[in-house]
Parts: C-alpha cells; structure tokens; sequence
C-alpha cells in the first residue's frame, strides 16, 4: 500500500522524466518468473482495491515495478493509447505490466497504440 | 530564421497508425496527437528544413499563398517548441 501511495504521489506531483527510469527491469540472464510476478500483481490489485480513493493504471503499474525490481524479476512497464478512432472515453491512456510477453497487470482490451515500454531497451 | 529546424529525438517517443502520429513526450509524460496537416509539417522536420523552406513547401504542395500557411506553420512550430520536441525556430 506504501507503494501505491508513493506512486500516486509522483505521477502526480513529480515530473515524468524523474521516475520513468526507475521503472522496468531487463536482465537477459534472469529466469521469467511469470508466475510469481502474477501473485506480485493480485496483490498489487487487492491493495489498490483497499485504498481510499483510486490508484489508476498507472500507480499500480509502478508500483508493481518497484516490487518486481526488488525481486530481480523482468518485467516491463508498457504506456499505451487509444488510436484516434477509439478515443474519447475513460481509458485513453494506459499502462500495463508485461512479465515473459504477457500482460500481467492492467490487461484492458485494445486497440492500443504502444508508446513507450519501460526500461527503454526494452521492446 | 534559416537554420534547419530539427528534432529532439531524445525528449519524445512516436508512434504512426492510421494517418496519426502520437507523440509522448518524456520529461512530463505528455501526449500529443498529430493528425492531417499536423503529421505532414512533423514529417518534414528532419533537420535539412529551414522554417521558411519548411512553409515554401507547404504552401506549394497544398497550393496555398505562403502568408496563409506561415501562420498556421508558425503556430503549429510554437507548440511544439513549447512542448520541448524541436530545435531550431
């Protein structure tokens, strides 16, 4: 929970350039570990459910990061947005956690444009 | 005036689908779309364009007078000088 507030802090009060890198984790060398980085995320998920107020896509994800990133565990961190076509509700912008290729957190149906994924030699 | 306008690659992030360019831009995670004539200008911003060869350009390819496309230009580059994408205007 400490995460999650620590994050809602920074995306909002704190200029992107200054968190961006610590987000991510490539290391080629390193196991998947897909199954654990799951259990990392529920947990993730069940604490942003418990918080007052709303721990939007984005907080969680870095959050989720931050433990990942602890653990060692790869992961990236994807920034996405609605194509122009499917704009202009809710969810516009989004991010997501990718563990071995698959989603792990903030799964929100497409279409999505990616942006940006995190580290940034990360693709 | 005459010096090429360029990029500041290292300060943004894009994308093109579909006729749009989305840009995010990485020191305050801000996005931008660029669509129409918007994608056209940011494509011909490649470091070998003067503002002014920029709207001789444009205003060729769109058969339009320069004066009318210079301020659309003009305001177009401003917002993007604000936004910390381009050099050199």
């Amino acid at each position: 929970m400490v995460l999650l507030a620590i994050a809602r802090v920074l995306v909002r009060h704190v200029r992107f350039a200054k968190w961006h890198a610590r987000l991510g984790w490539s290391d080629p060398s390193a196991p998947a570990q897909e199954l654990r980085a799951r259990r990392l995320a529920r947990h993730i998920e069940r604490a942003a459910a418990r918080m007052p107020g709303t721990s939007k896509c984005l907080p969680q994800a870095m959050a989720l990061s931050w433990m990942l990133r602890t653990r060692r565990i790869p992961h990236g961190v994807a920034l996405l947005a609605r194509p122009a076509s499917a704009r202009g509700g809710l969810d516009d912008l989004h991010a997501m956690v990718l563990c071995n290729n698959e989603i792990i957190l903030g799964n929100l149906p497409g279409p999505w444009i990616e942006m940006l994924v995190l580290p940034l030699w990360v693709r | 005036m005459t010096a090429p306008i360029v990029k500041r690659t290292a300060a943004f992030s894009e994308t093109a689908i579909d006729g749009e360019v989305v840009v995010m831009e990485l020191d305050h995670g801000d996005f931008f779309s660029l669509t129409g004539t918007a994608v056209a200008i940011w494509h011909k911003i490649d470091g070998t364009r003067s503002r002014s060869a920029l709207i001789a350009e444009l205003a060729e390819e769109y058969d339009r007078p320069q004066g009318e496309v210079s301020a659309d230009v003009d305001a177009f580059l401003a917002q993007l000088k604000t936004a910390g994408l381009i050099d050199g205007c």
